[in-house]
């Protein structure tokens, strides 16, 4: 949703209702993760104006007057889907919330977790670290992003994101408007930031052309080629099947290619489908 | 005899203010049988599974993930374990700069557990926002001493969570002589408020209930230098083992509540963490810690976890010191230097490092193609939580005993326990395989 600067004529002027000029109520809450989208968003420098500028409901990380349970106007969700308890958190938050924001890799792709998703079973996976031992307290069930659920509304990407993304988004829901998702890949940033390139001049196996921006290309400035933390771009302009191909051409095998853009890209709907493409059959 | 009056367990359904979810659970059978069980229904992410048959390189970018309080902890720890799989010897400035960035995560993890996550309890607010509100040089202090460890691990690492700069055989970019000493000057500025949650905690008293003789387990540091990486592990029994024999020593096992295993060490209960290592190794820290540790003597029991908080503050004021060591040795014999590419031969390394919360353990095991075959880590959390259980048996049996019968009361009091101990469940539920 964009919104577009215009003059509004006195006579059309709509006055604010009391609804929109109150503090707009937060919640921030973990499905399965890491906890570092959460430990992210509660030490950006300006968490102390933040919290003073909103109401926070829920911040489970930080706060014992936290619940699921209580209505807010915008939900910040990290975690992928990785049990039935996940799950009808889940629900409940969406339930309970106006606007849902699914927060890093793990909300958004499934997150490192989701690295063997569709080429290992994961019923092995779990015996392979529980046995056959009968866990009671949760149905463990094979990570998913949250959207594979429900209705996400805004996007806020990385592993984790980047503070001034998180200032970005919480500022826009202040002025009573929304934040724009970053639909250009890394490489954009990555020129502007006066690197080489990694892939063409040192044969590193770069994601920066599938991956989406907002980072300022920090590892290729490292030397680092990029793995692809802030999944790929949006709106099917993540060309994994050029970016293969410029990966053939460098030496990189099939399998380890679809490994590094697994990492982060496992759920993406078209991986596969691209990926055919260029090696000519589903998989492997 | 008094007699308890609730006749429900009493159950916490998800503890706020600790790293990942988990809940609790008591049961009192017959007014006087206790049981206590700490669920921990974090979903698995089963790390050890996911990495098989991936590049080595990829699975160590992939380890920090395990937790974000200790990324640093497990990039390095996994990092040491694969090159010690492929016998890669790195420079000593990268061992360095490493230990700097571990120690940069120590402070920010110490730092935020102490004032945002456990003196609210003490100060009787339910989060540190609020908390701030009343005490705002509280606060600035924990976000000044947070930022600290966050910057160190920044221009070591290139981000204070999911370092991405530290890599097999060094770093990608090695932190320029400027931003040294930039951190030279931050740690030197810190230094007056580095004892700021230490005065705070020991406003309080340990609860005495909840004492109990427990057996530590910590990592003798190298170079008598107090810390965090090294070669073997002492326990308070007397015993020790290497590092690369952790495996046989410590055993864990699945229980029904929790996603994450239970620990045990030759059969027995143990624990770990920063109360483990003071008590193991109080005699290398520099004279400031050894000071501040004779002057609050009377707050360290080693048998009673709430002096985990206590062992924390020193530690958060002995590392700033230690920071600042390394930084001045880097910068005395700086070198440019660039990684050393690594190349790859089968085999199996091992790693055990002092983490935050204590003892971490790697097993990473690669074939000559450098893809792994075999991975293995214990967190400290799954180390202790049978202790913890313990812990909190004790704790429910002598307020019952007392007669309290509010529940309210009893949880408030088991999660203050809980959070003593630092618990990081994210990090918790990935464990090790069972085949061993």
């Amino acid at each position: 949703m964009t919104m577009k600067t215009t003059i509004i004529p006195e006579d059309q002027k709509i006055e604010i209702k009391d609804e929109i000029k109150r503090k707009p109520t937060i919640g921030v809450y973990a499905l399965t993760s890491c906890y570092g989208c959460q430990l992210k968003i509660a030490t950006v420098s300006k968490i102390i104006e933040i919290a003073d500028s909103v109401d926070i409901e829920s911040f489970y990380m930080l706060s014992s007057a936290s619940s699921m349970h209580k209505k807010v106007d915008i939900a910040f969700v990290e975690g992928s889907v990785s049990t039935k308890k996940d799950l009808e958190e889940l629900l409940e938050i969406r339930k309970n919330s106006k606007t849902l924001v699914g927060v890093g890799a793990c909300a958004l792709q499934g997150g490192v977790q989701s690295w063997n998703h569709g080429d290992k079973n994961y019923k092995d996976l779990f015996e392979n670290v529980y046995g056959k031992s009968k866990i009671e307290i949760a149905e463990a069930i094979e990570a998913k992003p949250i959207e594979e659920y429900v209705k996400v509304d805004f996007r806020l990407p990385g592993c984790p994101p980047e503070e001034e993304e998180i200032i970005y988004f919480i500022s826009t829901f202040l002025f009573g408007s929304w934040p724009e998702e970053k639909d250009y890949p890394v490489c954009q940033e990555c020129r502007f930031a006066g690197n080489i390139c990694l892939l063409i001049e040192k044969n590193e196996p770069c994601l920066g052309s599938i991956t989406t921006a907002g980072c300022n290309a920090r590892c290729i400035s490292y030397n680092i080629p990029c793995i692809g933390c802030r999944g790929p771009v949006p709106n099917d302009v993540a060309w994994f099947d050029s970016l293969a191909k410029v990966f053939v051409e460098k030496g990189f095998t099939e399998e380890y290619i679809r490994e590094r853009m697994k990492i982060f890209g496992s759920h993406h709907p078209k991986l596969e489908e691209l990926l055919t493409k260029v090696f000519g059959r589903e998989k492997k | 005899m008094t007699t308890i009056k609730f006749t429900q367990p009493i159950t916490v359904d998800h503890i706020a203010r600790i790293e990942g979810k988990a809940g609790i659970e008591v049961q009192i059978k017959d007014k006087k049988e206790v049981e206590v069980k700490v669920n921990i229904f974090e979903g698995p992410r089963l790390f050890e599974s996911i990495v098989i048959g991936k590049s080595i390189e990829d699975a160590t970018a992939v380890f920090p993930r395990v937790c974000s309080f200790c990324a640093a902890a497990h990039k390095i720890t996994g990092l040491l374990a694969a090159e010690n799989a492929i016998g890669l010897q790195v420079s000593e400035q990268t061992t360095k700069i490493r230990e700097l960035m571990y120690i940069g995560d120590m402070i920010e993890s110490h730092a935020l557990h102490l004032f945002l996550l456990a003196l609210p309890d003490f100060l009787g607010y339910p989060d540190g926002i609020s908390m701030g509100k009343d005490h705002p040089s509280i606060i600035k202090t924990a976000l000044q001493l947070k930022d600290l460890g966050a910057i160190i691990q920044t221009i070591t690492g290139s981000r204070y969570i999911h370092q991405e700069n530290a890599l097999m055989g060094g770093f990608g970019k090695i932190p320029t002589k400027t931003k040294l000493n930039e951190v030279v000057k931050l740690l030197h500025n810190s230094k007056d408020i580095s004892t700021v949650a230490l005065e705070q905690f020991v406003k309080y008293e340990l609860w005495e209930e909840v004492s109990s003789e427990r057996l530590h387990l910590a990592l003798e540091p190298k170079n008598n230098v107090y810390g965090i990486i090294g070669e073997k592990i002492k326990a308070t029994d007397e015993t020790s083992f290497n590092a690369n024999e952790y495996r046989e020593n410590i055993e864990e096992r699945v229980v029904p509540h929790s996603f994450a295993k239970h620990s045990s060490y030759r059969g027995k209960r143990f624990t770990t963490g920063a109360l483990s290592r003071i008590t193991l190794f109080s005699s290398l820290l520099n004279d400031k810690g050894k000071e501040l540790y004779q002057n609050y003597n009377n707050f360290i029991n080693p048998n009673n976890p709430l002096s985990n908080n206590i062992a924390q503050a020193i530690e958060l004021s002995y590392f700033i010191d230690r920071a600042e060591e390394i930084t001045l040795e880097i910068l005395d014999n700086y070198k440019e230097e660039s990684r050393i590419k690594p190349t790859f031969k089968e085999g199996t390394g091992y790693a055990v490092t002092e983490a935050p919360r204590g003892l971490l353990a790697y097993m990473i095991s690669v074939n000559k193609e450098g893809k792994v075959r075999k991975a293995d880590i214990i967190t400290p959390t799954a180390m202790f939580l049978a202790q913890k259980e313990v812990d909190l048996k004790i704790m429910t049996e002598s307020l019952v005993k007392k007669g309290i019968d509010n529940p309210s009361e009893i949880s408030q009091k088991l999660e203050t326990i809980v959070r003593s101990y630092d618990p990081c469940v994210s990090c918790s539920v990935h464990v090790t395989k069972l085949d061993r």
